[in-house]
């Protein structure tokens, strides 16, 4: 189950992943979904769980560019050149040598030029469905190269490819490690930046610190810069916190207070202290007394 | 308390009707229409037209309407061609270069942008029914550059409190160290010295040339009272006068702010600052004297007027109109 606004929204998505159907009704909910699809707007292939699909090269194998041939179908045998990748099916479309079905179009939907209601439609195929093609050299004829077929290609080591403007990994033919394949180069429309900014412009620098005093940025923007509520803030107590956290001092019980009371007045009774005369007095008894 | 107690049927006897009574008139609610609170020329003057025909020409949308922002070049959808995808993100190192408005209108541009991602993705989505990422994948980074704006925005914020609680200890002495500087520049050197003069009094004080960007608080105040005592001893060896007048004062410091705000204001040059002292003792005998309490007040409103002033070219306030 999908829903058309999960682009914009996690909310609905949520539920709705919740509502997905069990294993054993997937089936009948793909014939359903393709049932409730009119033909010019079913993609052809169905779409593969999240968890499956394509994300890096390496899962892609073939690129937009690349050269392929086809393994099934009508168009067997025959080479074409990928010109996208379809995500949601991890599918490729080819070029007019591609496999593609003829659908009827309803007139709101026709492109600029469109003449017949019938209009042709490449269908994406899977990526067991093609095998890579590349020139390599001939050892037959030296200095010549042969078009092949590779069965398959694995993924060792990594480059920054100019081309594309980031790091790729090297495709090599499988079992044939010294034969690498290289990436095919984007479409030059691809240079097209309008969002781009100029180096010069880039690299200029407009700030700089000349106040120990006064801070650049504004007050009012601390509240789109920082979230205050954030749940990683560690908070500071302030006292009010701090008294509401503290229990309170337990009163005295009135026996307690009562012994408080005694303890002050028996600490307040002065000692009597001997005088010498006392001392003399008790060492004569002592001694009369161990005498006698 | 009622006593309540069941009595006789006697209920149907005391409450019949004896004798026939007219029914009242059904009452009809008064209708008060209130006046209109607003009297427009509409009101006087409404006519009935004919309809305007439904017709495409007659829905005209007009070019500088404001929901044209979430649309590129006028455009339904723009072709995945026509959409940038290979420029890169901002990197935090570049953004820590750009001033704050500068990443301000950075981050509006980002905002339009990613509305107008938005709204073609959903048609995309909705009405072609398409599956590709092209508008997500540049929207995506985009929201990149944006979270790096903040962060930048942040870790600067973060910088400049340390910095501030840092150079708590270093204060005095640094002060110190530039009043040697300054008081060792030669006559020569006077038009180097008073630039770094600018520089420091807006560096350590916020006291900015431009009078409407000053913030008068104690620091303010404070850094007045240095730089007037720094003016006067620059130009005590070169005027016989301004000398005399600081042998003269408490501490051979001027301690009101009053009196330093003129010396502060007046000109570079020692015939201006001498100037400015003869101004002071003459408004000495007059007497009024600022109270410590009452310094951020006055000064606040004597930048306050002369900021008035200063927007004022047509008054001839020589003195007082020249920036500091």
């Amino acid at each position: 189950m999908s829903s058309r606004y999960e682009h914009l929204t996690k909310i609905s998505s949520r539920i709705l992943e919740r509502l997905n159907p069990p294993k054993s009704m997937k089936q009948r909910s793909e014939k359903l979904r393709k049932l409730s699809l009119p033909e010019f707007l079913s993609v052809g292939v169905s779409p593969v769980e999240k968890s499956e699909m394509y994300k890096t090269e390496k899962d892609w194998k073939f690129l937009p560019g690349d050269r392929v041939v086809l393994l099934k179908g009508s168009k067997k045998g025959s080479i074409c050149y990928i010109k996208s990748q379809e995500r949601s099916s991890n599918g490729y479309i080819l070029d007019d040598n591609g496999p593609s079905k003829s659908v009827p179009i309803p007139k709101e939907f026709w492109v600029a030029g469109q003449k017949s209601h019938m209009l042709n439609v490449p269908v994406p195929v899977k990526q067991s469905e093609i095998k890579l093609v590349a020139d390599i050299d001939d050892p037959a004829n030296p200095g010549a190269t042969k078009t092949v077929a590779v069965r398959d290609v694995v993924f060792k080591g990594n480059y920054y490819d100019e081309n594309y403007k980031k790091v790729l990994p090297y495709r090599q033919v499988s079992g044939m490690p010294d034969l690498i394949i290289p990436w095919p180069k984007p479409e030059a429309s691809k240079t097209n930046s309008s969002l781009g900014t100029s180096p010069e412009v880039a690299r200029e620098q407009t700030f700089w610190v000349d106040s120990i005093v006064k801070n650049t940025i504004p007050v009012n923007a601390f509240l789109t810069i920082r979230n205050p509520y954030s749940k990683y803030r560690r908070g500071t107590l302030t006292s009010k916190d701090i008294a509401r956290l503290v229990a309170p001092k337990m009163p005295l019980t009135e026996s307690k207070k009562e012994y408080i009371r005694d303890r002050q007045k028996l600490s307040q009774i002065r000692r009597p202290k001997l005088t010498d005369a006392e001392k003399e007095q008790i060492g004569e008894t002592i001694l009369k007394h161990i005498s006698s | 308390m009622l006593a309540f107690k069941r009595g006789f049927h006697n209920t149907v006897n005391t409450a019949a009707r004896t004798r026939y009574t007219k029914p009242k008139p059904k009452h009809v609610p008064k209708v008060i229409a209130p006046p209109p609170s607003q009297v427009t020329h509409h009101y006087n003057n409404l006519k009935i037209t004919a309809p305007v025909p439904p017709v495409v020409q007659n829905i005209v949308c007009p070019d500088d309407h404001p929901l044209w922002q979430f649309f590129a070049d006028k455009k339904f959808m723009r072709s995945p061609s026509d959409v940038d995808s290979t420029s890169r993100a901002w990197s935090i190192p570049e953004l820590r270069r750009k001033s704050f408005d500068d990443l301000h209108s950075l981050w509006y541009i980002c905002l339009k942008e990613r509305n107008i991602l938005a709204r073609e993705n959903h048609l995309l989505r909705n009405i072609v029914n398409g599956n590709q990422g092209t508008f997500e994948d540049v929207s995506e980074k985009i929201r990149t550059t944006m979270w790096r704006i903040r962060h930048v925005l942040s870790e600067r914020d973060w910088a400049f409190k340390n910095a501030q609680l840092a150079f708590e200890n270093e204060r005095a002495n640094f002060i110190k160290e530039f009043e040697t500087d300054f008081l060792k520049m030669t006559q020569e050197e006077d038009e180097v010295a008073f630039e770094s003069l600018a520089r420091f009094q807006k560096s350590i004080f916020g006291i900015s040339e431009y009078l409407d960007e000053n913030v008068v608080d104690r620091t303010f105040v404070d850094g007045l009272k240095i730089v007037a005592n720094l003016k006067l001893q620059k130009f005590a060896p070169r005027e016989e006068a301004i000398r005399k007048f600081i042998d003269a004062l408490e501490n051979n410091r001027l301690d009101d702010v009053g009196e330093a705000f003129v010396i502060f204001t007046a000109e570079n040059g020692a015939k201006d600052v001498k100037d400015a002292c003869d101004a002071v003792l003459d408004l000495r005998d007059s007497n009024n004297k600022i109270a410590r309490i009452d310094e951020i007040n006055t000064v606040s409103q004597y930048i306050k007027s002369l900021a008035e002033v200063q927007k004022q070219p047509e008054v001839e306030n020589e003195n007082e109109s020249q920036t500091f």
